[in-house]
């Protein structure tokens, strides 16, 4: 995965300072963002496959 | 940009942070984080394909027959696409935010009022919760990242609707053992359906609340680093250009990718609505007949190539070009089906991975299609533009069932067994995917009568509608 930094690339409507301080903090958040945000999405997936594959397996032994 | 509009603000104090400006990336937000946002959307409300799990305990429960119990599905199914057709518009006007607010509230309640509909028996509210209420949150929910994704991913646009659309055929993959567990944890009476239901609509809301608070859109004129436009236009059918979705749908364009859209899906249906019977008829006379619980697991496993096709056929069609990997899909996947009716019960292998290639086709069909809208239309109303394009899905989900079915008991009635069986249906479905091969053959580049006016510049030709793009 890589990280985009939209300041760098076009302009940003709300002209918001990103400080030394503040940016480390931002991106700190932001990682824990990406982690929970993923997370949230991937157990209940990796369920979902789980019960799949036990299923699939049923082809194999049938 | 379409919809945003700075400090005045079309929403009551309280719901001021749906607005389209609220939603705006600040400095350093990582495109990362949409995919997620759209995933906690699609993966709740693909539970719509577990319906199925509903129907056995609410028969008994409520007295109801087999038609009676599919009829809030179904009805799901119509306002989806009514909804994604008619709704398209408002979610580019308001955000993506606005959009899985109205999708999380609609799919949740629609749980709600139909556990209040079985609580107190009353079906016709559990056909109007799920069916009417719900199904406004399928549609909506289903369009509502697209156009985001887009543009927060032009360099893959494939890429990054495949994995929005492949949480749709997620969804049915957790809701289906969990409904059935908790359906065996609650009872299958009214009060354990009841129950299943209210806890169904309260944990979704909660689910796809995340969804609504992590959604952003890239600030005007953001691109990923080291990309330009340009960079895409090199094929010969992606445009610079945007064209309103009022205008789309007066391009034959738009129409020939329907015709596409309708053939694809119909044929893999084709496979899907019959797959465990298929499987069982097929080798039934064979020294190896396919047993019950094979046949489930032959199901399982076209699910799993359903929603790998969504993810691996969407991201190539960012390498090797959307007309290229339509031919693919319909010309290989005729090849697939005649393999299979030439082939007959003569190889059971071949059944299962001709089969598996159909499934993954039919996936793929639906998840590059935005990323075929946008290369043909801009990024300016794609996803009301798909969304009126997913009534070739509405289409494709009567057609499908219908020609499988009528053929397999017509045949049956004149006393054929076996794979003759569905001979005759797989020659429909050949014929169907050769005529959405065709269609998708000609498809040309929009004709710039239909592009919208180019911020200060003049447009190449006069746009037939201008839909008041503000910039």
């Amino acid at each position: 995965m890589t990280t985009e930094d939209p300041a760098a690339t076009g302009p940003h409507p709300t002209g918001e300072t990103t400080g030394e301080t503040t940016g480390r903090t931002a991106g700190g958040g932001r990682a824990v963002l990406m982690a929970v945000g993923w997370t949230w999405v991937g157990v209940p997936f990796a369920y979902g496959v789980w019960e799949l594959v036990r299923k699939v397996a049923q082809l194999f032994a049938g | 940009m379409p919809g945003d509009d700075g400090l005045r603000s079309r929403f009551p104090i309280s719901f001021r942070f749906l607005d389209r400006s609220r939603t705006v990336a600040p400095p350093g937000w990582s495109r990362w984080l949409v995919p997620p946002a759209a995933l906690s959307v699609h993966l709740a409300i693909g539970q719509a394909y577990a319906w199925s799990v509903f129907k056995p305990p609410l028969e008994s429960a409520l007295g109801l027959s087999g038609t009676a119990s599919a009829l809030p599905f179904q009805l799901g199914i119509v306002m989806l696409g009514l909804s994604a057709a008619f709704g398209g518009t408002l979610v580019e006007r308001n955000g993506p935010r606005w959009a899985m607010f109205v999708s999380m509230t609609c799919f949740s309640s629609g749980f709600l009022l139909s556990a209040l509909g079985v609580a107190t028996r009353q079906y016709w509210l559990v056909v109007l919760g799920y069916g009417f209420v719900g199904g406004i949150g399928l549609g909506i929910g289903y369009i509502s990242p697209v156009s985001t994704l887009i543009k927060w991913f032009p360099d893959r646009p494939g890429m990054a609707t495949g994995i929005a659309i492949m949480g749709f055929g997620g969804g049915a993959l957790i809701a289906s053992p969990w409904s059935a567990a908790m359906l065996e944890s609650f009872g299958a009476g009214a009060g354990g359906i009841a129950t299943t239901f209210l806890v169904h609509g309260v944990i979704y809301a909660l689910f796809m609340s995340m969804g609504v608070l992590l959604v952003r859109v890239p600030p005007d004129g953001w691109l990923p680093r080291g990309w330009t436009p340009a960079r895409a236009a090199v094929r010969p059918l992606v445009t610079t250009a945007d064209v309103s979705a009022r205008n789309a749908i007066r391009t034959p364009q738009f129409w020939c990718l329907w015709v596409v859209l309708c053939c694809n899906v119909t044929a893999g249906i084709g496979i899907l609505e019959k797959a465990a019977p298929m499987i069982r008829d097929f080798f039934a006379g064979t020294a190896t007949p396919v047993a019950a619980g094979a046949a489930a697991g032959f199901v399982a496993l076209l699910s799993l190539a359903n929603m790998t096709g969504r993810i691996v056929w969407s991201s190539t069609s960012d390498l090797i070009g959307r007309k290229n990997v339509y031919r693919l899909y319909l010309g290989a996947g005729a090849l697939l089906y005649l393999a299979i009716a030439l082939a007959g019960d003569a190889s059971k292998p071949l059944f299962i991975v001709a089969a598996l290639g159909i499934l993954s086709f039919y996936g793929g069909g639906f998840a590059t299609v935005p990323a075929y809208l946008k290369d043909l239309f801009g990024t300016y109303q794609v996803g009301a533009i798909h969304g009126r394009l997913l009534t070739a899905w509405s289409t494709a989900g009567v057609l499908g069932p219908l020609i499988v079915n009528a053929v397999a008991d017509a045949q049956e009635a004149a006393g054929r067994s076996g794979p003759a069986l569905y001979t005759t249906s797989l020659y429909i479905m050949i014929a169907l995917l050769v005529g959405g091969f065709t269609a998708n053959e000609l498809i040309r580049p929009v004709h710039p009568r239909f592009h919208e006016p180019a911020a200060g510049a003049p447009a190449a030709g006069r746009p037939l509608t201008t839909e008041g793009r503000q910039s």
